[in-house]
């Protein structure tokens, strides 16, 4: 086999275990049980945001 | 409270914030919050950790804003000499080879790398509601940052190099960024462990990744222990991860904040973002093999790099979709918000060469345009296009907050965008024509492979005019950062664009 084949493949493969790791370490931790609540982090009513829009009320 | 962000409330305070549909402040600390605090200790914290960012991103934000303008005139000055092949040629520094080179590292890493970590810097602490871990390490990181690409771009204009696209700068001066790398994964991780939130936001779920993939491919791809096929091989495969495990989520991160933030309204599906999120994770870190089809490659490596790139069409259409359905009924808002229509295009434009890329992974295809301008067009469509235009976008909306400061003019931020849009798209769309058209004349044995180079060069005079307006839009804006972050001219207590009719 081509040591370049094995070198990108054992790399990747060693990125795939860390990001199945990864996966099943978020979904133990409950990352993705009602993580749709998760949207509303990016809102902050002390900063004025909506100024940059120049939307009106 | 530090005395620019006093300034900031009271200013703000001024400006009536529009009515936001679809949740309450009281629900949503309890929904989203580990610890449910009163909205003034809510607000408080959020103020301190934008204070922790300040002086870091700022310093990564100067610095990128430097590194584009350097970046872009020499691009220009490259793009120039395909004109004039004879201009400039006294001096070696001075070659296309070195100044093409420079260009490159002084835009992916200077420009993209600087600001986009700036970002992290700025944006991870507001989602997780926790002040920077060691922002010290953020300062020391930004200024190695510097340091490195000083060091390495000098050392490239003296014609010493690697002699690997996108790792031309040698490898005992790269030691520098993987210790400043380092210590900013440190800092960005450590603010992450600190979470007083419930869940990570898809944005953080974006810099944690890059944070934690950039250094592996960097430091990897730097060993000396590559040669010959596998070393073109872990070359590209470095490559083309640059752009889609470091500057592609980090970008993506911010429109993730941004497009939400800035309309009032929660992305459409935040599910539909983590299927995103995971299918990029997955599919994108063998893409890069694709540079190597016709390769002395084993095929199957080819195929699998072409197999995972047709599967980047997953997280695309997920981002795509999930973008436009939450912009839907409120296009109206691009008119008034730079932030907004900056980064609506830049992630129009990811939808666009992100599907480009699958398709020019293809064997058919790549056979054409292999070793073609094609490449060189998709490339910054990528960089210029997707992610710079996001980045603009950020900083529209980042800067007034850091120095608390307006930007003095509509029409800077006008201009600035359409001469940056018109100029990617005139280079852009000028190297695709030129690229497929040559490719088709370097696969007919019956002509001259000189007439593959002829024909190129209406569209070559095209690029250097899409460059032209690219470097000028930057100019524009780096001119503009100067003023706002002097804090020059009429002191406003609302956006200059508010009082007219809009940017259009």
């Amino acid at each position: 086999m081509n040591p370049a084949a094995v070198y990108i493949i054992s790399i990747c493969g060693a990125g795939a275990v860390i990001a199945c790791v990864a996966f099943v370490w978020a979904a133990l931790k409950g990352e993705f049980t009602d993580a749709s609540e998760a949207a509303l982090l990016v809102f902050d009513d002390a900063d004025d945001a909506q100024r940059t829009s120049g939307e009106k009320p | 409270m530090s005395a620019p962000d006093a300034s900031r409330s009271a200013r703000g305070a001024s400006v009536e914030p529009p009515a936001r549909s679809g949740h309450d402040a009281s629900v949503t600390a309890a929904a989203v919050y580990l610890d449910s605090p009163p909205a003034d200790v809510a607000i408080a914290e959020r103020v301190a950790a934008d204070e922790s960012t300040r002086r870091p991103a700022l310093l990564f934000f100067h610095s990128a804003v430097v590194w584009l303008v350097v970046g872009s005139v020499l691009g220009l000055l490259a793009s120039l000499k395909f004109q004039f092949p004879d201009w400039l040629t006294g001096e070696a520094a001075l070659a296309f080879g070195r100044v093409r080179t420079v260009h490159l590292n002084a835009v992916a890493y200077g420009w993209a790398g600087m600001s986009l970590v700036g970002l992290a810097v700025w944006m991870v602490p507001r989602l997780v509601r926790a002040p920077l871990y060691r922002p010290g390490f953020a300062v020391v990181a930004a200024w190695g940052w510097n340091l490195w690409l000083v060091l390495g771009l000098g050392a490239i204009l003296a014609g010493w190099t690697d002699g690997l696209e996108w790792l031309e700068i040698p490898y005992p001066i790269d030691a520098i960024v993987v210790v400043a790398g380092g210590l900013m994964a440190v800092s960005v991780l450590g603010t992450v462990a600190q979470r007083k939130t419930k869940h990570f936001y898809v944005s953080v779920w974006y810099v944690l990744a890059a944070m934690v993939w950039f250094p592996i491919i960097f430091a990897t791809a730097n060993l000396p222990i590559f040669g010959g096929v596998e070393q073109a091989a872990v070359n590209w495969w470095y490559g083309h991860n640059a752009l889609g495990l470091f500057i592609t989520p980090l970008a993506l991160a911010g429109a993730y904040y941004f497009i939400p933030k800035v309309l009032g309204r929660p992305i459409q599906s935040y599910y539909l973002s983590l299927v995103g999120f995971w299918a990029l994770a997955f599919f994108y870190s063998l893409n890069g093999i694709h540079h190597l089809i016709g390769g002395p490659l084993p095929a199957w490596l080819i195929t699998t790099s072409i197999t995972a790139s047709v599967m980047m069409v997953i997280p695309v259409a997920a981002t795509a979709v999930n973008f436009h359905t939450t912009m839907v009924g409120r296009f109206a808002a691009l008119k008034h918000s730079p932030t907004l229509r900056f980064v609506v295009a830049g992630s129009m434009i990811y939808t666009a060469v992100s599907l480009q890329g699958s398709v020019e992974a293809l064997r058919g295809f790549n056979r054409i345009v292999h070793f073609t301008q094609y490449t060189v067009g998709h490339a910054h469509l990528g960089v210029y296009g997707f992610a710079s235009l996001i980045l603009f976008g950020c900083l529209y909306f980042i800067i007034p907050r850091l120095v608390a400061w307006e930007w003095p003019s509509d029409r800077l931020i006008r201009w600035h965008f359409w001469l940056a849009l018109a100029g990617v798209l005139i280079y852009v769309v000028s190297l695709s024509i030129a690229g497929w058209r040559q490719g088709e004349a370097m696969l007919d044995a019956s002509r001259p492979f000189m007439d593959s180079v002829n024909l190129t060069k209406p569209y070559l005079v095209a690029r250097s005019v899409g460059g032209t307006l690219m470097l000028a839009a930057n100019v524009i804006f780096a001119w503009h950062y100067w003023l706002v972050v002097r804090r020059r001219g009429k002191e406003r207590l609302e956006p200059a664009w508010s009082a007219g009719e809009g940017l259009a």
